[in-house]
């Protein structure tokens, strides 16, 4: 019998093990669902572990690609300053119409009163790593729970949005690329609002379904968040069509999006700490006989991560921006370029 | 005990190094590193109860750090195990082109069971050539790196093989705890 039950271990373990990993697929796939995800105290302590020595690794590595990359950059700054020079100099006209509009309409007072309730505290965050498997489009990113971050917050640079953040331990965060399969945002075409779904390829584009056949879509065309979803702000910019696949076949329309992040050059993110408890109601006010709908509607919007702004009251350490037909967006102080 | 715990902190180093890795070379040009640790586990490692747990270990770790389902690359990392186990004491694998090209058909098979396992659990997937395109691609990369990492495997086992066959028989399913012995 001890002899039977020694040989039996071997077959035990091996099954248990297998089990317990298929076991542990379908809960985590069940998290997902439910949109709980609280990593368990081991899965906690390996991203605890992981982060810090990662950014110890990494820290060679992007001293040598800060190198190369400050030399090509020292190679353009000069066209580079006199072309933003002119940009700062139509952003100034731009702004001094918004005011002045602003004034006239006589909400200038409102806005800024609003301004605290809407600004978005953002976080930067470096990324530490990266998913080196070509299946999976995630990065880890050395701030967590501690410092505020929650699954759920979504993860955006300068230029764009990066993606959403799925689970944290204390001191990291794990978060998933625009570029993931997993991943879908909400979406609309700046210019004539067709609204559809943004999803991840896996490879460098995104996919853009459309939710009706006839969407009004051309290549080039700039595409932002449409804020439903839950998850992201309106408006952030998301990338720009590159190409539109024939309708053939299909009940809607597809279109591939360009990402408007360089996804596999990222160093820095900020991450939005939270949706700002009154955005629904500047969203609403958006309509066509909105408060802010007014004054906004007299200028073309700035480009950027606030691609879908329209007015910047200025001196502000954080912005709010009304809109042109419903594009607003509020841009948090303190991390702000 | 030292051989188990020095392999799994090769494994959790191999994680953590190619982590920071990618930052530089994109996937699918970045090598799985872990994988690799436990490919050559499955070549080199003379027990078998022993390196599976290893391997599931490993598995699991890469899981936390990875946007997988919680267990997705531990199932793969073991059939990874088991194929690279048996395929070293069916096969003759001696010299590096063979175990070269074992492991580019590992790595093209765990790429279809990472997407075959997502398929079940979260819905469509990409196309097969796409899959089959970047499966190959890192396949590759990982021809070219696998002989370090099996060579490290294989200076852990040796390093600690004396010291532990002084203390110990032979391991569960028969196996020798001494490398190249095979069965006992």
């Amino acid at each position: 019998m001890p002899d039977l039950l020694k040989r039996l271990v071997a077959p035990i373990v091996v099954v248990a093990i297998v089990l317990l990993a298929i076991v542990s697929m379908v809960l985590d796939r069940r998290s997902i669902v439910e949109g709980d995800r609280r990593l368990p105290w081991w899965q906690a302590a390996m991203l605890e572990a992981t982060a810090p020595i990662e950014r110890l690794i990494s820290a060679p590595i992007d001293g040598i690609k800060g190198v190369y990359r400050d030399y090509v950059d020292l190679l353009a700054v000069r066209s580079e300053n006199v072309r933003l020079a002119r940009r700062v100099a139509e952003i100034e006209s731009e702004n001094m119409q918004f005011r002045e509009a602003l004034v006239t309409s006589g909400h200038l007072e409102r806005v800024a009163a609003l301004r605290d309730d809407v600004e978005i505290p953002m976080l930067p965050a470096e990324i530490v790593g990266l998913d080196v498997t070509p299946w999976f489009r995630s990065i880890l990113l050395d701030r967590g729970a501690e410092a505020g971050i929650q699954p759920g917050n979504p993860v955006i640079t300068y230029d764009g949005v990066v993606g959403v953040v799925t689970a944290t331990s204390a001191h990291a965060a794990k978060t998933m690329l625009l570029l993931d399969h997993q991943s879908e945002v909400d979406a609309l075409v700046q210019r004539s609002r067709a609204r559809g779904i943004v999803r991840g390829a896996g490879r460098g584009a995104l996919e853009f379904e459309f939710f009706v056949r006839e969407a009004d879509v051309v290549v080039g065309d700039e595409v932002v968040t449409s804020g439903l979803g839950g998850i992201y702000p309106k408006g952030l910019r998301l990338g720009r069509v590159a190409e539109i696949k024939a309708a053939t076949g299909q009940l809607t329309q597809i279109a591939v999006v360009r990402p408007a992040v360089e996804l596999g050059q990222l160093e820095q993110v900020f991450v939005m700490l939270r949706r700002g408890p009154t955005m629904e109601l500047l969203y609403r006010s958006n309509a066509p006989d909105g408060d802010l709908a007014g004054p906004a509607a007299v200028s073309s919007p700035p480009p950027g991560v606030g691609a879908e702004a329209a007015s910047a009251l200025e001196g502000s350490d954080g912005t709010i921006v009304g809109s042109a037909d419903d594009a607003s967006i509020v841009e948090g102080s303190g991390v702000a370029p | 005990m030292k051989s188990t715990l020095a392999v799994l902190a090769l494994g959790l180093f191999a994680l953590v190094v190619q982590g920071a890795l990618a930052r530089a070379i994109a996937p699918p040009w970045c090598p799985d590193l872990a994988w690799l640790v436990v490919v050559g586990i499955g070549l080199r490692w003379p027990g078998f109860l022993s390196g599976f747990v290893i391997s599931a270990l490993l598995g699991f770790a890469m899981d936390s750090v990875s946007g997988s389902l919680v267990g997705q690359h531990a199932v793969l990392r073991i059939f990874s195990y088991l194929a690279a186990a048996i395929a070293s004491r069916q096969l003759d694998l001696s010299g590096g082109i063979p175990i070269a090209l074992l492991t580019l058909a590992l790595s093209v098979a765990y790429g279809f069971g990472i997407v075959s396992t997502r398929a079940i659990f979260l819905g469509p997937e990409p196309l097969l050539v796409e899959v089959l395109a970047l499966a190959v691609a890192q396949g590759f990369v990982h021809m070219v790196c696998v002989g370090p990492i099996v060579g490290l495997v294989d200076r852990i086992v040796n390093r600690f093989a004396d010291e532990e066959l002084s203390r110990r028989g032979s391991l569960a399913l028969g196996y020798s705890s001494y490398p190249g012995r095979g069965r006992s």
